[in-house]
Order: structure tokens, then sequence, then C-alpha cells
């Protein structure tokens, strides 16, 4: 049989199914008045209100399982895309990506610090560079306190008991400074035996001075003897 | 519990399988006891019936049109042959083997075509005949149930199914001929 001639029986069937319908549903109708003279069960009437009250339930679960479903997507979606953004976030920006790694070096160094420092160059042993220079003396009662690094600009910060600073940075002699010597004093001194600045502002003062193709300078509110003083005791250090 | 379902009545939420027990559910116990003969078995068809019902609940938009009272008429009264069968212990093999194959020869679909005007009467000879034809190929070609779901409605397997499915269609071709 081909595929017309199963068409056309098909058709056939379906027409001769839509005439079965219509005289059931005739004979259905005339079933009311026997239907009515039968006694109808309460327990039936029990039992179907029983049964569309755990439907209802069913379908009210169901209705918040469905809304909590989408919901969740979209709250999965909605987080992906703030993680995603926060981490592109983070590797994209330099600053930002120099804070997070500082701050785990700093946790496992201060740990280190403790056992093997030595007393007349605490500084250098608590930062992690492979080359870099450093004060090996600081004033009385600073210690390190944090190192960080932008591109060639390295940073070492001491801080005493009081909270007051000591930065000293170092870079390629190639970068810019700008110093605010807006109502300061300014003179020039000699740094291990190169020319340098010293800027005195309120109290405090600055030091500035180019050796071996690096820039360096220091920044802390200190006295002209222990700022020459820490300025002539930088040292390279290699690991 | 007439007050509750009053109470249905009146809802607005109230969905189709609420709204087909409310109109219909008389007609479905009267077509159950008229089987089984019996009020508790009558109860369990009516049960059982608005069960399947609700799988297929998707299909019925209105409630009082043609295709739902005859959707729900062949439901009840094949749940309740099905449950007189398991009752009285009649294997279905029998039942299907009594009807007899012989003699059938096919018409020409020129012939089914012409005599398509006289369908009221040819679905009503074949209902006569045996109702569970007339009733198998509506549920196949009415209501494009497949084969599984013919099968759970009617409370026979699905390979009785075909079997009964080829048998009506036999029995089609020889009243079209007649």
């Amino acid at each position: 049989m081909n595929d017309y001639e199963d068409k056309v029986l098909e058709g056939v069937y379906r027409h001769i199914a839509k005439a079965h319908v219509d005289n059931v549903a005739e004979e259905f109708d005339t079933l009311s008045k026997k239907a009515e003279k039968l006694p109808y069960p309460d327990e039936l009437n029990d039992w179907f209100a029983e049964f569309i009250k755990q439907k209802r339930a069913r379908d009210r679960r169901k209705k918040i399982m469905d809304n909590l479903h989408v919901l969740s997507k979209r709250v999965a979606v909605f987080l992906i895309i703030i993680v995603l953004g926060l981490v592109v976030t983070t590797l994209s920006v330099e600053a930002l990506r120099v804070r997070v790694f500082n701050f785990i070096t700093e946790v496992t160094e201060k740990y280190t610090s403790i056992s093997i420092v030595k007393d007349d160059d605490i500084v250098n042993h608590a930062v992690d560079w492979q080359n870099y220079y450093a004060p090996s003396y600081t004033p009385s009662g600073y210690v390190f306190h944090r190192s960080e690094q932008f591109d060639n600009l390295k940073i070492i910060f001491y801080q005493n008991n009081s909270g007051q600073i000591i930065q000293f940075s170092q870079t390629a002699s190639s970068t810019h400074y700008q110093v605010d010597t807006e109502n300061a004093e300014v003179v020039d001194i000699n740094v291990r035996g190169e020319n340098g600045l010293l800027i005195k502002k309120e109290k405090l003062s600055t030091i500035v001075w180019v050796e071996e193709g690096m820039s360096f300078s220091i920044i802390g509110e200190l006295n002209d003897y222990e700022i020459k003083k820490m300025a002539e005791s930088i040292k390279y250090f290699k690991k | 519990m007439l007050v509750f379902l009053m109470t249905i009545e009146n809802n607005q939420s109230k969905d189709i399988l609420e709204n087909i027990y409310l109109k219909y559910h008389k007609k479905m116990y009267y077509i159950a006891y008229e089987v089984l003969k019996n009020e508790h078995d009558a109860q369990d068809v009516v049960q059982t019936s608005i069960i399947k019902l609700l799988k297929y609940i998707d299909k019925i938009n209105d409630v009082e049109c043609n295709e739902t009272k005859s959707l729900i008429a062949t439901i009840v009264r094949h749940t309740a042959i099905d449950l007189y069968r398991k009752k009285k212990k009649q294997p279905l093999i029998n039942y299907e083997k009594a009807s007899s194959l012989a003699d059938e020869s096919a018409p020409s679909l020129d012939d089914m075509v012409i005599r398509l005007s006289d369908a009221k009467m040819l679905a009503e000879q074949l209902s006569k005949l045996k109702s569970e034809y007339a009733d198998i190929l509506t549920l196949k070609y009415y209501y494009d149930f497949d084969d599984k779901e013919i099968a759970k409605i009617l409370g026979i397997s699905y390979g009785n199914v075909r079997i009964r499915l080829n048998r009506a269609k036999t029995k089609l071709k020889k009243l079209m001929t007649e």
C-alpha cells in the first residue's frame, strides 16, 4: 500500500471516528435522567474533594519549584557575571593585582621574619624581590611594614609604633618625579658622592638622588641627620 | 461535602477536572454501575477514571464539547469493563480471540470514500458489532493517542492494542462493502 492510500485510509478512519464521537456524546447526553435516578454515593464526593485538595497542593508546590528553578538559573547567571567581572577587573587592573599579591606575600613573610631577622638589616629580609636596593639603617623604632611594586617603581614602607611612615622608593632614573615644593625649603646635598636634593616642608622631609642609573627617594618625618644617614646606608640586594 | 463542591463551582480558579466532575460525575457513576452492577466497584471505576482523565487533561479545552463527553464515556466504560474482566477472571486473549476474522474482503478506496456520507451509520454499526473497535479507532485516529496511551485507557496490553486496531480496521472495511 502506498503513502497516498495510507493517507486516504487514515482520513476514512478519522471520519468514522468523528461520527463515533458524536454518537457516543449523543448517547452520553441521554443518560441524564437515568443517572439522576441512581443514588450517588457521598463517599465519592468526599474522595474527590480530598483528591482535588491534594492536587491543588501539588500544583502549588510544582509552581513554587518551577519559579525557584527559574529564579535559581537567573541568580546563577547573575553570580557568574559578577564573578567573571571581578576576576577580569582584578587581573586587568595592575594596581589591584599588585595589592592582592602583596597581601599574600606580606602575611607569609611576617611569619618567617620572626625567626631569621638580624638587628642591622631587618628591612631586607622582608622584601621578596629578586634585585633591589634597601637601607641597612632605619631610624630607631622603625621596622619594615610593607613593600609595593608598580612596574619599575619599588617602594618599601617602614613604620614605628606611633604609626609614622618612612617611604623608600627606587626606580629607573628615566622615571619622572613630581615633588611638592610649594612653600618648601629645597637644599642641594651630596648623597653617597652624588648630587641630590633635600626638600623640607612642614614636618615632612624628602631626599632625592640619582645613583648608578637609579633614582632613589626617602620620605618621612625625619630630621636632616636621620634621613641622610638612612640614604647613605642603602645597599644592593640580589637573591 | 456538597457544600465544598458548590464552593468549587463558584470559584473562578477551578480547573477543567473539577468542572468535569461537577458536570458529569453522576453519568460517570451510572455508566460504571451499568457495567458492574455493584456500588463499590462503580465507585472504584469513577475514581480510576478521574485519575486517568487527569493524565490527558491537557487535551481537553472545552468541557461541554462532544470530544470531551465521548472521551469521558469511553474511559469510564473501558475502565469498568477492565474491572469486570478482572473480577470474572476472563483473560483478555480469549476475549480477543472470540472475534472472527473470516471472510473479510477489502473494498476499494473509492468505495470507502463514497460510503463516508454514511459515516454516522457506519460508526453505529461498528459500535454495535463491537464497541471496542469503534473506540480504539477513535482513540487512535481522532484523539491521536499513541498505542501506549491507548493500552492504559483501555486496560489492555500494548500488543493487544495492535491486534484490536487491525481487527477494527478490517471490520470497518467489511462494513463498508456491505
